[in-house]
């Protein structure tokens, strides 16, 4: 195979990765804003696409960071890019299945750690800069977002009591406001990992094709060092707004429903918190991941209201998620490079087995199909009998019906209101307005 | 672990901690200076003026954000 088609193939399939990133982490901008209802689900991620590329387009300090940091580029081929984006692609399209908040940014990360790894050995890794730029920010990145998204959340909440009229209104507004940077940034800090990842590919073709034949200078040629081609740049941020627009409803399902529930000042915390982070750590060229600084938000913003209704369980699974991403990628993408690294029929055999892998997990995923329709459905019905288990409760009498005879009036369950959180859709159209949900400790009634 | 550029790191802490705090304070006053007082309808203009000076204060750190971001601005 020859080295430009193999370059274009692996081109190819880093834009696939891009579209991936961008529906895996569609959520990260726009979940909590779906969740309040500040955003219909189809219009966020239009303006969630439209951002993201439009941060894509403006900064390439986290794309030189991928391209000439984390690995030493003189030692990577082609083959060690594709097999880094195979172990990617798979890992994402696992945790979208599942509907878990991964980082597509460690999965990158880890792959192509793994994959430079079993081709270049240790000397091809640069340790202490995946240390610095990378693990160390992961670690405390969440925490941080979550502490910032705490206290913007108890100020927002003092404010909105001591002023509720109409504070739901304006918190509604500035969510809308605000997750739109957070897509800006999601645009900025993402879409430049791609381009990255182009750009190495570019170096790799072009020191392969040079040993070849010292004299060649392809048109796509890219010297060690340098930022992306104006075309990688325009090519990663369109993808990546492809893919948002595609939304990853699943994904968006557990960052707005399955952690905490979301009231419109909460989203605006946390989604403030969050792009301030992404912005920071851009600027100074850290590979944050958005999805863990988002999620660190959520849990804090829940923990500030409704600490007994943050879903430890869920937040359990992300957090189980998130330590598997680095190494769980990094076997995948150690093992295609191994195959791709045996010739013509092993790197077919790589794109053979993504194209299989993409496949199934579609077809799986189809079995439970989650989409903008019933993105904001929680995942389960939850029916709050705390009342009825503690202290007597006062007997709730229904003028409109009959006194319950003997021992089922007697059952605490016969007098007690139920709170239900959700409840399910009736089909009748004229059935579907909602009954005035009862109020939450904290929330907002205006 | 000494490669590790510490300040760099407190520096994002800080900022995010900051910038959060700040904006969701003036966010929450000028939710406050909207408010109407007593019985009246409307907010007084002075105190709607308040309102609009405090997010445009919000405006203008986000858009300095943005600023220190892009590089071809510096």
């Amino acid at each position: 195979m020859s080295i430009e088609l193999m370059v274009l193939i692996v081109v190819i399939t880093a834009l696939v990765f891009d579209f991936t990133n961008g529906f895996h982490d569609s959520a990260n901008a726009m979940a909590t804003s779906v969740a309040t209802g500040a955003f219909k689900p189809r219009v966020a991620v239009l303006l969630a696409a439209v951002m993201n590329l439009l941060g894509a387009l403006m900064s390439t300090e986290v794309a030189k960071t991928i391209s000439s940091g984390i690995v030493d580029d003189s030692l990577v081929t082609p083959q060690t890019v594709f097999a880094a984006l195979v172990g990617a692609i798979i890992w994402n399209l696992v945790t979208w299945l599942f509907g878990l908040p991964s980082s597509s940014s460690h999965a990158i990360f880890g792959a192509l750690i793994g994959a430079v790894l079993v081709q270049a050995g240790m000397a091809g890794v640069h340790m202490s800069t995946i240390v610095s730029k990378i693990l160390l920010p992961a670690l405390v990145a969440p925490f941080v977002a979550g502490l910032a998204s705490y206290l913007a959340t108890k100020i927002s909440y003092h404010g909105a009591h001591n002023a509720p009229k109409g504070a739901k209104k304006r918190y509604r507004m500035a969510q809308r406001v605000s997750s739109l940077l957070v897509a800006l940034a999601h645009g900025t800090s993402d879409g430049q990992k791609t381009m990255g990842i182009i750009t190495l590919v570019l170096v790799a073709g072009t020191l392969e094709l040079q040993q070849l034949n010292p004299a060649a200078a392809p048109w796509w040629g890219q010297a060690p060092g340098t930022a992306p081609h104006w075309w990688v740049i325009f090519a990663a941020g369109l993808a990546i707004a492809l893919g948002t627009y595609s939304g990853g409803w699943r994904i968006m399902r557990t960052m707005g429903k399955g952690m905490a529930d979301i009231e419109s000042p909460q989203g605006f915390a946390a989604e403030t918190s969050a792009m301030a982070a992404i912005l920071a750590s851009s600027h100074l060229g850290f590979g944050l991941s958005t999805t863990h600084v988002v999620s660190g938000a959520v849990m804090g913003t829940g923990l500030a209201r409704t600490p007994d209704e943050v879903r430890w369980s869920t937040a359990g699974r992300m957090v189980t998620a998130w330590l598997l991403t680095l190494p769980a990628a990094g076997l995948v993408g150690a093992l295609a490079a191994w195959l791709a690294h045996q010739g013509t029929w092993g790197f077919i055999a790589v794109l053979i087995v993504l194209v299989a892998c993409a496949s199934v997990i579609k077809i799986i995923g189809s079995y439970n199909h989650v989409s903008h329709e019933n993105v904001t459905d929680s995942h389960e019905v939850k029916i709050l009998t705390k009342a009825t288990l503690s202290a007597p409760a006062r007997p709730v009498v229904n003028p409109l019906q009959p006194a319950l005879p003997g021992k089922i009036a007697d059952h605490p369950m016969a007098t007690t209101p139920l709170r239900l959180t959700k409840l399910k859709k009736p089909k009748n159209k004229q059935l579907r307005k909602p009954p005035e949900a009862p109020s939450k400790k904290g929330s907002i009634n205006v | 672990m000494s490669s590790v550029n510490w300040m760099a790191l407190l520096q994002v802490a800080l900022v995010t901690v900051g910038a959060a705090v700040v904006i969701a304070g003036l966010m929450s006053l000028s939710n406050w200076c909207f408010t109407p007082v007593g019985e009246t309808e409307e907010p007084t203009a002075s105190r709607k003026a308040l309102g609009f000076a405090l997010i445009g204060v919000i405006v203008v750190i986000v858009l300095f954000g943005l600023y220190l971001m892009i590089p071809y601005f510096h």
